[in-house]
C-alpha cells in the first residue's frame, strides 16, 4: 500500500523539556523516510491544527501521526480520520514526558521507540471501508404483553414498522389477569384502573404494527438487518425480514407446587398471589375449599423468594402487589381483614405514598415476621410466625393464605427467539434465566447485537418499569438499525466503521474464533470454516485474537501490523544492560488509568513500552511469541476485571486473555523460557495507583530471571 | 465536543439540559440513532453525581469505567455539541420548536488549555472543593477531577483574585486564560426538552437531633464515597474527619431525613444498597472495624439481593431493625452514641461508635420547575412521568430518586420519547 | 413465649381509639423514634412503638393493662419527631381513656363521662343531686328568689351537714367503683407483665418512691416538645391539693368546731392556702387551655375527654373563686347559683373521678409503681 506519512510532534507541555524531539524527527526522517516531520510549540491550538490540515492536503498525506498528548484529550481538534486519511494518536505526553525521567537516555529511547510504533502502525493500517448492505429497518417484537405492546408503539410512532408476534391468540399476557394495578402516576395512593383493552386496541389500530397472534418463531437466520424470520401460526408459515429484535416475553410466575412448606398443596385455601387477583378480577371471594366466605386473608411475603433453596432473587413487585390486593379486599367487604407477614416492606422511592395509603386502612394489620407453618385446623388455617414487631409469637387464623409468589422469566428452560447462531438459538442469560446485562452503565447489553431484552423477562419488574424499559429497548433497537445502516458498530466501539475480515483460504477449521466471539457473530458451516456475520459484531478483535492461522483483520487493526509495531522496537544487547519489555493494555479502562496515574506524575519504569489493543481477548498469542523472539525479556497484558462480576466491557476478553496466557505457558516451556516472562494482570480504571507497582513488580521479576537468551539473535 | 461556535443559532436537534449519567445516557444514545444533540451542563465538568461515587453496586466497579465509555461516545460524536458551565436561561416556544435561551459563564480558562499543570502552582488562592463535599481544597484555578470532560481547567469567579493577580496567566503558555473573559448568552432552536438535572442531597444539617454539622464525625453517605474514593480527600483511606484516625466502630444510620413528614416524605430507593457497598469499603480497608446498621425496612432492589445476602454474611456488620433517632457526642473523645430500639428484640440500644454515616435521601432539583412553572411535578417536587405533551421529557433522578442502573434505563427510554417529539 | 393466638383484632377498639384522639394511629410504620425521643421510656421494654402496633392490631387486653401506657406524660416528644405523623402521644392518651372505661364500674358511668353526645346527662345527674340536697334543706327557692340579706351559703342555701353527708357518701361510692377498677387493674399489670422476684422493692417502698417522685413533678421536667406542661400541671396538682386539704379540714372543722365556720378573715390561714390553691389550679388551667389551643402538635391533639377534665377542673377553681368573692361582696343576685354550679363542677370533677381524665390519679400512680417494681423504671 502507497502511505504517504506525516508526522507532528507538539513540543509543548513538558514533551520538549523531557526528551531530544531532535532525535524524534530523525528517527522519522531517516529510519522512516516520512514524508514530512513538524514541530510545533502548540499543536492543539487553532494554528497547529491550521499547520496539520495544510501539510494534508498539500502534501497528500494519507497517513498522519500526533504525537502529542493522549487520544483521549483534545478527541475533537485532533480529527483527521477520513476515507482517505488514517491518524494515529501518540501521547507522548502522558506515556513519556510525564511519567519518563527528563532528559535521560532512557526517556529518549522510550519517545524514538513509540515514534517508530505509531508510524508503523499506520504504515499497516487503512481507513475502514464500512461494510454497507441494503437492510431491513423493520422491528421484530417477541411478546405481545404490556411491555411488548409498549415497545412496539414506541417504534411504531418513531416510524419504523414493526412484527408484533404473540404465542397467545390474543393480545394482553399476564396484564389481562390484572383486577387492579399498582398506581404508575402521582399521587399513587389508589390502585389504578388496567388499561389493558385500551393498549390492545391502540396496537391494532396502529398501521405500522403487523400483529402476529398464535404465532411463534420458527426459525431466524440471518444477521442485524437482515434477520430473515420465519413464523408459524397453526400451519401457516409467514417470512419476514427484520433489522432488530425486541424481546419481551414476560415472566410465569414460580411453581407454588415447589411450596409445600407453606401450605401449598394441603389446604385448597391456601392460594398465590396469581390466583388471589383472579379471584379479585372475578369478584368472587369465597373459600375454595367449601365456598364459604372469606373474612380472615393473611398474605405471607416473600414465598419462594428470597431463599436458597427456591428463588434466591428478590422480585420487587409482591409487597406492592398484595398491599394492593389488601385495599381492594377490604374496598370489596369491610368485614374483611388483611394481614400481611413480611421480612421488609418493599416499597421504594415514590412507592412510599402507596405504602402510606394502605396503612391508613384499619383493617389492614402489617407486621414483620418469620413465618414458620401453616397448618389446617378444622375448616381454618392457622399461621405460624416468630420474631415479629408485637414482641410474641402469633398465630393467626385465616380463611384463606396468599403466598406472594416471584417472577421466573418465560426465557428459562425456554427456546424463544431460535437464533441461528452457533453459539445458541437465545441471548444468554444469567443463572436465574433472566437475559440481563452485567453493566450497571449498560442495562441493555444482551450480548447479541441488535437484540434487546425488555421487561420482566430481563429482570422483576413492575408495570411503571417495565413501560419504561419497553422505550429503552425500543430505542437500542433503533440505534442498532441505524449504525448497522451506516456500516458501523454499536457500543462499546459506537460508531466504528471497520469490521473483521477472513482470509478462509487459510483457515484450519479450529473452531476456536466461532466459540470464543462473545457475541456469536460467527456462524460455521458443516466443516467448521467460520461464516462472518459483520452487522453482529462489535469489533472487539477476539476473534482475531483466537485464531492460530492469524487469517482475521481489521483495516486499521491488525495481527501484522501490531507485530510489526513490536518489532518496530530497537532491542538494545544483552550487555547494554537495558531490558525491554512491552505491555500490551487494553483500550477501555487500563489505558485510561494509564493516562490519570501519569496525570498525577507517577513515574514508570522507561523500559516498558505500552502497545495499546482493543481488548485483551484480541490479543493474538503470536504477539507474545514475536515478542520473545525479538528479544523483548517479558510481556505484560493489562486489561479489564473478568470473573462473575466482570468489567470487562466484552464480556470475556480479558478472561480469554487469560487462559491463553495458561496455554502460552506451555509454549515457554518448549522454547525454555521462563514462564514468568508473560503475566496478566486485572486493573479496574480507578486503580491507576496500581500501575507503578505493577510494572516495577514485572519488571524486578524479569532482572531476576535474566535477559531473554533470544536477544541477541 | 466541547462548543466552537457558541453564539450562533442553531438549527433543530434536542436540548439535553443537565450532564450526569442520565443526561449524558441520554445525549448518546439519541445521537447514535442520528439524532443531533445540544448537551448543557451548569458545572465545569460532565459526570454529575455519579463520577463522584467511589463503586456502584452490586458488582463494586468504579464509575469512571461506564464514564469513561460515554465520554469516549460523546467526544467520537460530531453530533452532540457539549456546553459545560451553562444554565438553561428561559425556554419559549412550543413542542416540535422550543426557543431556548442559554448562558455560558464567563470561561475565563480557554479552549487552548491543555492541562499541563504549570498554573495551579502559581495560584496562591484556596477554595473548599465542592467535588468533595468541602472535605478538601483546590486552588482557584483547578482541574474539575482527573477524568474531567473537557479535560481543561476552571477558575471560581468568587475566589479569584483577577487580574490584581494574574500570576496563573504568566504562567500558561498556551494563552489559555483570559480573566476578561465574560458570560455569553446565546440561543438554540429544539424540537424538544429532556430534563435530566438530577438530584442534590438532602440538607442532613435539618436532622437536629442526629448532629450532623455539629459532630464531626458525622458523615453522610455522599461523604463517605468520598471519603472511601482514591482520589478523594484521604487518597482513599477511611478516617474519621476530627482526628483522621482510623474508625474501630462505625454505625450506619438508615432513613436519616427520609421516610419522614418532617423532611423527606418519600423514600429515596437507594440508601439501603449504599450502606451495604460502604459496609464492604470499610471491610476491605479496615477489616477490624465493626459495623453496626439501623433500618426501618431494608429495601434492596431485584438484581441486588444477592450481593446484599452476600454482604451481610460479614461477621463485622449487624443489621438492626430500629431507626436512630438520637445521636449525641462525647467531646474528649470525638465518639459518638447512637440510640435505636431493636424493635425485634423489644430493647432500646445506646452504641458508642467512632464515626456515624447518615444515609441522607436525594431532593429533586428545582430547577425545572423556575425554568417550566406550568409543567406537572408530583407533591415531592418530582417532574410527572407523563409531560410529553409539553414536548419535554424528563430523565433519571429529575422524575423520581433511582439507582444509577435505573437512571440509565429511565434516560435512554427518555431519548426515544425525545426523538418521537416532533 | 406463648404465642399469641390472633382469631380477631377488636376492630371496634381500634376504631374506638381513632375516634378518641388516636385517629393517625395507623400511620405508624414501626422505626421506634418514639421509644428513643422519649425521655421517659425505659430501656428494657421500651414504649411507645409496640404499644403502637398493639394499637394497629386491636389488641385491647394488653393496652388496658400495659403499664407502660401510664408512664407518659404526654410531652410529645415522640408526637413531634414522629416521620409520619402517627402522633404516638394522642395514641396512648386515647388508650389511657379506653383502660379507664375498662376497668372502672359501672360501665354505663363510664359512658355518660366519656361520650361527647351525652354531655347533657353527665351534667344532669349532679344538677338533679344538688337540687335534692337543696330539697332536703328546703331552700330550692333560694335560687328563684336570694334573700337580699348578707350572703350565708349555709344559712340561705345548702347547710353543710346536708352538703357534706350528702356529697361525701356519693363521692365514696363512686370512689369504691373507681377502687374496684383500680385493683382489677393492678392485677392484669401483674399478668400482662409479671414482677420479678429479684428486683422488686416491694409495694410500700415503691409507692413512697412514686410519692415523692410525684411531688417534685421529675417526670414532667424531662420532656421537650411539651416543656409548658410541667408548669400547668404543677399549678393544678399543687392548685387542687391545697384546695382538697383545706375542704377537708373544713369539713372536719364544721363537725367538731361548727361555730368557726363560715371564716370571714381573708388572713386566716386556711383562707391564705385556700386562695392560694385557686390561683395555683386556675394559673396551671389555663396554661393547659393556652397550650393546647395555640400549639397543639406540641401540646397534643385534645380529645372531649381532655377538655371535660380541664374544662371542670377549671371551672371549679374559677367558680370556686367567684363564690368566695361574691360572698365578701354580698352579691346575693348571683352568689348562690355561682354556688349552686361549683358545687355541680366539683361533683363532676370528684364523683366522675373513676370515670374521667381525673381517673389518671389513680390510674398513673400504681401503674407507676407496678413499674417500679417490675424494674428497668429509668429513674
Amino acid at each position: 500500500m502507497d502511505t504517504t506519512v506525516g508526522v507532528f510532534l507538539c513540543t509543548g507541555c513538558g514533551i520538549d523539556e523531557a526528551m531530544d524531539c531532535e532525535a524524534l524527527k530523525k528517527v522519522a526522517e531517516s529510519e522512516y523516510k516520512v514524508k514530512c516531520f513538524h514541530s510545533h510549540k502548540k499543536l492543539c491550538n487553532p494554528d497547529g491544527v491550521e499547520l496539520i490540515k495544510k501539510e494534508i492536503s498539500e502534501q497528500g498525506l494519507n497517513r498522519v501521526v500526533i504525537a502529542a498528548c493522549s487520544p483521549r484529550v483534545k478527541t475533537e481538534v485532533f480529527h483527521f480520520d477520513s476515507p482517505e486519511v488514517f491518524q494515529d494518536r501518540l501521547g507522548l505526553r502522558e506515556l513519556v514526558a510525564w511519567t519518563g525521567e527528563p532528559k535521560h537516555e532512557d526517556t529518549d529511547m522510550l519517545a524514538q521507540d513509540y515514534i517508530r510504533m505509531s508510524i508503523v502502525k499506520v504504515q499497516k493500517g487503512a481507513p475502514p471501508e464500512p461494510f454497507k448492505e441494503e437492510i431491513s429497518k423493520d422491528m421484530l417484537v417477541v411478546g405481545g404483553g404490556w411491555t411488548g405492546m409498549h415497545s412496539a408503539l414506541d417504534l411504531a410512532s418513531a416510524g419504523y414498522k414493526v412484527h408484533l408476534v404473540e404465542k397467545d391468540d390474543k393480545l394482553g399476557g399476564n396484564a389481562l389477569n390484572l383486577a387492579k394495578r399498582v398506581p404508575m402516576n402521582p399521587p399513587r395512593r389508589e390502585p389504578e384502573e388496567p388499561d389493558i383493552e385500551d393498549l390492545i386496541g391502540k396496537v391494532q389500530a396502529d398501521a405500522n404494527i403487523d400483529v402476529h397472534l398464535a404465532t411463534e418463531i420458527q426459525r431466524i437466520n440471518g444477521q442485524p438487518g437482515l434477520l430473515d424470520t420465519d413464523l408459524k401460526s397453526g400451519s401457516e408459515e409467514k417470512h419476514v425480514r427484520v433489522g432488530a429484535i425486541v424481546s419481551a416475553v414476560g415472566y410465569r410466575p414460580y411453581d407454588p407446587a415447589k411450596l409445600a412448606h407453606l401450605g401449598y398443596g394441603t389446604s385448597p385455601d391456601v392460594i398465590t398471589n396469581v390466583d388471589m387477583e383472579k379471584m379479585l378480577k372475578q369478584d368472587s371471594l369465597k373459600k375454595p375449599s367449601d365456598n364459604g366466605s372469606v373474612k380472615k386473608v393473611v398474605f405471607i411475603q416473600c414465598a419462594g423468594s428470597r431463599d436458597p433453596d427456591h428463588l434466591p432473587y428478590c422480585s420487587g413487585v409482591c409487597c406492592a402487589e398484595t398491599l394492593k390486593q389488601a385495599r381492594m379486599l377490604r374496598d370489596a367487604d369491610k368485614d374483611i381483614k388483611a394481614f400481611i407477614l413480611y421480612r421488609d416492606m418493599r416499597t421504594p422511592g415514590l412507592l412510599e405514598d402507596f405504602y402510606k395509603s394502605a396503612q391508613d386502612d384499619p383493617g389492614i394489620f402489617l407486621t414483620k415476621a418469620d413465618v414458620k407453618e401453616v397448618k389446617s385446623e378444622g375448616n381454618n388455617l392457622v399461621v405460624a410466625a416468630e420474631n415479629t414487631l408485637l414482641g410474641q409469637d402469633l398465630e393467626l387464623e385465616a380463611d384463606i393464605v396468599v403466598l406472594a409468589t416471584g417472577m421466573v422469566p418465560n426465557t428459562l428452560d425456554n427456546e424463544v427467539l431460535k437464533l441461528n447462531y452457533r453459539q445458541g438459538p437465545d441471548m444468554p442469560v444469567d443463572r436465574y434465566g433472566f437475559p440481563d446485562s452485567n453493566y450497571v452503565c449498560f442495562p441493555y447489553e444482551t450480548q447479541r447485537t441488535a437484540m434487546y431484552a425488555a421487561g420482566p423477562v430481563r429482570q422483576p419488574m413492575d408495570a411503571y418499569q417495565s413501560r419504561v424499559d419497553a422505550s429503552g429497548a425500543a430505542l437500542k433497537a433503533i440505534q442498532a438499525v441505524e449504525e448497522i445502516s451506516r456500516g458501523a458498530a454499536v457500543h462499546p466501539r459506537a460508531g466504528d466503521l471497520t469490521f473483521p475480515e477472513f482470509f478462509l483460504q487459510r483457515c484450519t477449521q479450529c473452531k476456536r474464533c466461532t466459540e470464543e466471539c462473545p457475541f456469536g457473530a460467527l456462524n460455521e458451516d458443516e466443516k467448521g470454516t467460520p461464516q462472518p456475520n459483520p452487522n453482529r459484531c462489535r469489533r472487539c478483535g477476539v476473534c482475531m485474537g483466537a485464531c492460530p492461522e492469524r487469517i482475521i483483520s481489521f483495516k486499521n487493526y491488525h495481527v501484522d501490523q501490531i507485530v510489526s509495531m513490536i518489532k518496530a522496537v530497537e532491542i538494545p544487547e544483552e550487555d547494554e544492560e537495558k531490558p525491554r519489555a512491552l505491555c500490551l493494555i487494553c483500550e477501555n479502562d487500563a489505558y485510561p488509568s494509564l493516562d490519570i496515574a501519569a496525570l498525577n506524575k507517577q513515574k514508570l519504569n522507561p523500559y516498558m513500552r505500552f502497545l495499546p489493543v482493543r481488548c485483551l481477548g484480541s490479543v493474538n498469542v503470536v504477539f507474545i511469541a514475536d515478542a520473545l523472539s525479538a528479544g523483548y525479556d517479558g510481556v505484560l497484558l493489562l486489561g479489564c476485571k473478568h470473573g462473575d462480576d466482570y468489567q470487562c466491557h466484552f464480556i470475556k476478553g480479558s478472561e480469554l486473555a487469560t487462559k491463553r496466557m495458561e496455554n502460552v505457558q506451555e509454549a515457554l516451556q518448549r522454547l525454555v523460557l521462563e514462564s514468568e516472562r508473560v503475566r496478566i494482570e486485572e486493573l479496574a480504571l480507578s486503580e491507576w495507583r496500581r500501575i507503578p507497582k505493577i510494572v516495577d513488580e514485572f519488571m524486578e521479576t524479569l532482572e531476576e530471571v535474566g535477559p531473554n537468551p533470544y536477544k541477541d539473535m | 465536543m466541547s462548543s466552537e461556535n457558541v453564539g450562533e443559532a442553531k438549527n433543530e436537534g434536542i436540548l439535553v439540559v443537565g450532564g450526569g449519567i442520565s443526561g449524558m445516557t441520554a445525549a448518546v444514545e439519541a445521537a447514535e440513532v442520528g439524532k443531533k444533540v445540544y448537551l448543557v451542563e451548569k458545572e465545569p465538568y460532565l459526570g454529575g453525581r455519579v463520577v463522584r461515587m467511589n463503586q456502584y453496586f452490586p458488582k463494586l466497579c468504579p464509575p469512571v469505567c461506564g464514564f469513561e465509555i460515554n465520554s469516549r461516545r460523546i467526544k467520537q460524536n460530531p453530533r452532540i455539541e457539549t456546553f459545560v458551565s451553562t444554565q438553561v436561561k428561559k425556554i419559549t416556544g412550543r413542542p416540535g420548536a422550543f426557543v431556548v435561551t442559554l448562558e455560558t459563564k464567563a470561561s475565563m480558562v480557554n479552549d487552548n488549555c491543555t492541562a499541563c499543570g504549570k498554573c495551579i502552582d502559581q495560584c496562591p488562592v484556596e477554595r473548599k472543593d465542592d467535588f468533595n463535599y468541602g472535605m478538601a481544597k483546590t486552588k482557584a484555578i483547578f482541574l474539575p477531577h482527573a477524568m474531567a470532560y473537557p479535560f481543561k481547567y476552571v477558575i471560581d469567579p468568587s475566589v479569584c483574585k483577577g487580574k490584581d493577580c494574574a500570576k496563573c496567566v504568566e504562567a500558561c503558555e498556551y494563552d489559555a486564560i483570559d480573566l476578561d473573559a465574560v458570560p455569553v448568552e446565546f440561543e438554540l432552536n429544539v424540537t424538544s426538552v429532556v430534563f435530566a438535572t438530577g438530584w442534590k442531597p438532602y440538607d442532613a444539617t435539618r436532622m437536629e437531633n442526629l448532629g450532623f454539622g455539629k459532630f464531626k464525625n458525622v458523615v453522610t453517605n455522599v461523604m463517605m464515597e468520598r471519603i472511601a474514593a482514591v482520589d478523594g480527600p484521604t487518597g482513599g483511606k477511611i478516617q474519621r474527619p476530627s482526628d483522621g484516625k482510623e474508625p474501630k466502630s462505625i454505625a450506619f444510620v438508615q432513613c436519616a431525613g427520609s421516610r419522614d413528614e418532617n423532611h423527606l416524605a418519600y423514600c429515596s430507593g437507594v440508601c439501603c444498597m449504599a450502606s451495604l457497598k460502604q459496609s464492604t469499603y470499610v471491610k476491605e480497608k479496615l477489616p477490624d472495624c465493626n459495623m453496626e446498621m439501623f433500618y426501618i425496612d431494608l429495601r434492596v432492589a431485584p438484581r441486588v439481593e444477592e450481593f446484599s445476602v452476600k454482604v451481610q454474611e460479614n461477621e463485622k456488620l449487624k443489621l438492626t431493625k430500629g431507626k436512630v433517632a438520637e445521636i449525641t457526642e462525647d467531646p474528649s473523645t470525638g465518639n459518638l452514641t447512637v440510640t435505636a430500639e431493636d424493635t425485634l428484640a423489644g430493647e432500646k440500644i445506646h452504641r458508642e461508635v467512632e464515626m456515624v454515616v447518615l444515609a441522607t435521601g436525594m431532593e429533586p432539583n428545582p430547577v425545572v420547575k423556575e425554568l417550566v412553572p406550568d409543567l406537572e411535578f408530583d407533591e415531592h417536587g418530582f417532574v410527572h412521568p407523563e409531560t410529553t405533551d409539553k414536548g419535554i421529557v424528563g430523565a433519571g433522578c429529575a422524575k423520581a430518586p433511582l439507582d444509577v442502573y435505573s437512571s440509565v434505563q429511565d434516560a435512554t427510554a427518555a431519548a426515544l420519547k425525545a426523538i418521537i417529539l416532533r | 413465649m406463648t404465642a399469641l393466638r390472633l382469631t380477631e383484632p377488636d376492630l371496634d377498639f381500634i376504631k374506638e381509639l381513632q375516634k378518641t384522639g388516636g385517629e393517625s394511629l395507623k400511620k405508624c410504620f414501626q422505626c421506634a423514634t418514639c421509644s428513643v425521643v422519649c425521655q421517659l421510656s425505659p430501656d428494657n421494654n421500651p414504649f411507645p412503638r409496640k404499644e403502637m402496633i398493639w394499637a394497629q392490631w386491636g389488641q385491647k387486653e394488653r393496652l388496658v393493662s400495659d403499664h407502660h401506657v401510664w408512664l407518659c406524660h404526654q410531652c410529645n416528644d415522640c408526637s413531634t419527631n414522629c416521620p409520619r405523623g402517627a402522633r404516638p402521644g394522642d395514641v396512648l392518651a386515647a388508650v389511657r381513656a379506653q383502660s379507664i372505661r375498662h376497668y372502672s364500674i359501672p360501665g354505663f358511668m363510664t359512658k355518660i363521662v366519656q361520650d361527647p353526645k351525652l354531655i347533657l346527662v353527665a351534667l344532669a345527674i349532679p344538677v338533679l343531686y344538688v337540687l335534692a340536697m337543696l330539697g332536703v334543706d328546703g331552700h330550692l327557692s333560694t335560687l328563684i328568689h336570694p334573700p337580699k340579706a348578707e350572703v350565708e351559703y349555709g344559712s340561705y342555701f345548702l347547710s353543710h351537714l346536708t352538703l357534706n353527708i350528702m356529697f361525701t357518701s356519693a363521692f365514696v361510692i363512686f370512689l369504691l367503683g373507681g377502687l374496684v377498677g383500680l385493683t382489677r387493674f393492678i392485677n392484669d399489670m401483674k399478668k400482662t407483665d409479671p414482677i420479678p422476684g429479684d428486683k422488686d422493692p416491694g409495694f410500700i417502698k415503691a409507692v413512697i418512691a412514686a410519692f415523692f417522685e410525684l411531688l417534685a413533678h421529675r417526670k414532667f421536667k424531662k420532656c421537650t416538645a411539651g416543656s409548658n406542661r410541667y408548669f400547668s400541671h404543677f399549678g393544678l396538682f399543687y392548685g387542687f391539693a391545697l384546695l382538697f386539704i383545706v375542704t377537708s379540714i373544713v369539713v372536719l372543722l364544721i363537725l367538731v368546731a361548727p361555730d368557726t365556720y363560715p371564716i370571714n378573715s381573708l388572713s386566716n390561714p386556711l383562707k391564705l392556702a385556700g386562695n392560694l390553691g385557686a390561683i395555683l389550679l386556675i394559673g396551671g388551667g389555663l396554661i393547659a387551655i393556652y397550650d393546647r389551643l395555640t400549639t397543639p402538635d406540641l401540646a397534643g391533639q385534645s380529645s372531649y375527654f381532655d377538655w371535660f377534665f380541664l374544662l371542670v377542673i377549671l371551672t371549679v377553681g374559677i367558680t370556686g373563686l367567684l363564690t368566695e368573692i361574691a360572698r365578701f361582696t354580698n352579691a346575693s343576685s348571683w352568689a348562690y347559683w355561682m354556688y349552686f354550679f361549683h358545687i355541680v363542677f366539683v361533683f363532676c370533677l370528684l364523683c366522675y373521678l373513676p370515670y374521667s381524665k381525673f381517673g389518671h390519679l389513680l390510674y398513673r400512680f400504681f401503674a407507676i409503681v407496678h413499674s417500679k417494681r417490675v424494674g428497668g423504671y429509668p429513674e
